[in-house]
């Protein structure tokens, strides 16, 4: 099937469900669950994905065909249930990419006028990748 | 890696969840209704390992309003693709599942706008505080009974209105006006309520009287002055101070109506010594007239041969004695300090500031408003359910003919 390649920035700016969920995947496939853990570890706890808010913006984003499914089978390291796993696609690392310099473009300008002090290392939960 | 069975908790958490992904629309619960119970699962199995109850308590209080906000969401986003009202209403109403949607979410906004209007006034209105002052009420009677040839005992006997009629007394303007200037109120509450000047005494004894409650104790002669107010310490000062001039106001009249008494009572006397100097003089023109002889003859010889001398000084005698009588009573009083009444008004109780509001009764309040709630809630519910199934079933029939 042809698809006609889209511009990134025509996507942008994302809502922030929108960028954690292709962030959380952009180190790799990952299932539900693995994407929610994923999202709270990286903000500290401040962002708690309901599975309203995950699935809708899981939804979406498999319309904008920023990510696809790639697998269904279970996690070793939960138990034995099938489940769903997703992983980007060539548009959608190229739309989390432009967020993510959009982002760090601003983040530049605050650092200019004196309002960011130095960058934070976030640690991440069990070290999963 | 299989895991150990879940606690009963969790397990009864998943299947609740997975009932109320009926909120969702059919197609997308269809494509997501599983892997979103599977997701809850995995959050209320890491909430109970965190806190247990508690944790899974906190979870919920998130997942519900995302469940909603999300479901609503999804409604939306599916009637943005009907082009008419009646493609949309279609789509909300065809699926077989539609009545219960529309139980759950109606009842659910009628129950919370209720019960958020409960709460909101409940808070919003101002707080009151009662005072309560007890006074035994005795109804005015006198030691000195007006007595006459042809005179009835006045006072005492039973008067079924007499509470009531105090009660209009309390109320009235004599001792409202009275309690007014005392406390300086029209000034007072010129001030509380933002006035240019003082209150005319008509609005300050209007505002008296709506915060007044009298009650009387049943099977006694006791009231209760019940006084509501913003402020504690005024409550008591003015459930006192009323109950002070009312004290006041029926000693005054008690005393007023000893003297009155009194006054009778020495003018009854007065009369009585002017009779019985007229009987002494008709006596003594009698025995002239007559020539009744001195000494005076026996009795029955006096009331044949001189009868009307003898009627005469009967008249004398019982004048005599009525006058003595008179006299015995009035000094009697007098010595025995009758006319000194007791009060016919006594504190029992006097009024203190209370320590918590009885308006609004914010537990009861947010109890009915709860209740009221979720009763309206599942009525409306349900009748909005029955008209649903009813359109439900009648496009679906439309549908099926070719």
């Amino acid at each position: 099937m042809a698809t006609t390649p889209l511009d990134p920035e025509e996507l942008l700016p994302l809502t922030p469900a929108v960028f954690h969920v292709l962030l959380a995947l952009a180190g790799g496939e990952r299932h539900g669950y693995a994407i929610m853990q994923e999202v709270t570890a990286s903000t500290q706890g401040r962002v708690k994905m309901g599975p309203g808010t995950l699935y809708g913006t899981v939804k979406r984003l498999l319309a904008a065909r920023l990510i696809e499914e790639s697998d269904e089978r279970p996690d070793p390291q939960l138990d034995d249930e099938r489940r769903r796993y997703y992983r980007l696609t060539a548009l959608g690392q190229r739309v989390v990419q432009a967020e993510a310099a959009r982002y760090a473009e601003i983040v530049e300008v605050a650092r200019g006028k004196r309002l960011l002090g130095k960058p934070v290392r976030i640690a991440r939960a069990g070290g999963a990748e | 890696m299989s895991q150990p069975e879940d606690p009963s908790a969790v397990a009864r958490s998943r299947r609740l969840f997975e009932r109320l992904l009926v909120v969702y629309p059919e197609a997308h619960r269809n494509a997501y209704g599983p892997a979103m119970a599977q997701l809850f699962r995995d959050q209320c199995r890491d909430a109970w390992r965190a806190r247990r109850g508690w944790g899974l308590a906190a979870l919920w209080l998130r997942v519900v309003p995302d469940l909603v906000k999300t479901s609503v969401g999804e409604h939306l986003a599916n009637l943005k693709g009907a082009k008419s009202m009646n493609e949309k209403i279609s789509l909300l109403l065809r699926p077989r599942s539609a009545p219960r949607v529309v139980f759950l979410v109606v009842s659910a906004g009628v129950a919370c706008l209720v019960f958020g209007a409960a709460t909101l006034i409940t808070f919003l209105v101002p707080e009151s505080y009662v005072s309560v002052a007890r006074i035994r009420v005795e109804r005015d009677t006198t030691d000195i009974t007006p007595t006459d040839y042809n005179s009835r005992l006045v006072g005492g006997g039973y008067d079924p209105y007499f509470i009531q009629t105090e009660f209009e007394v309390i109320q009235s303007e004599l001792i409202l006006d009275r309690v007014i200037g005392e406390l300086k109120l029209n000034e007072a509450w010129a001030k509380k309520y933002g006035a240019a000047g003082p209150l005319q005494t008509a609005t300050t004894r209007s505002l008296l009287r709506r915060m007044l409650d009298l009650r009387p104790v049943r099977n006694t002669t006791l009231i209760e002055i019940r006084v509501y107010s913003g402020q504690p310490q005024e409550a008591a000062d003015l459930a006192n101070k009323l109950a002070e001039a009312y004290r006041e106001y029926r000693l005054k009249n008690a005393q007023q109506s000893l003297r009155a008494a009194r006054h009778v009572s020495e003018e009854r006397i007065k009369a009585q010594e002017k009779r019985v100097v007229d009987a002494q003089e008709k006596v003594a023109r009698l025995r002239k007239e007559l020539r009744v002889p001195d000494p005076e003859p026996a009795t029955e010889e006096l009331a044949l041969k001189y009868e009307p001398f003898w009627g005469a000084k009967q008249e004398l005698a019982a004048a005599n004695r009525f006058l003595d009588e008179l006299r015995l009573k009035h000094e009697a009083a007098t010595a025995e300090s009758g006319w000194a009444k007791a009060t016919p008004v006594e504190f029992v109780d006097r009024a203190v500031p209370g320590f918590r509001p009885v308006r609004p009764n914010k537990p009861l309040n947010l109890f009915l408003g709860a209740f009221g709630g979720m009763l309206l809630g599942l009525v409306t519910g349900a009748g909005m359910a029955w008209a649903a199934s009813r359109i439900g079933r009648s496009l679906r029939r439309a549908e099926a003919t070719p």
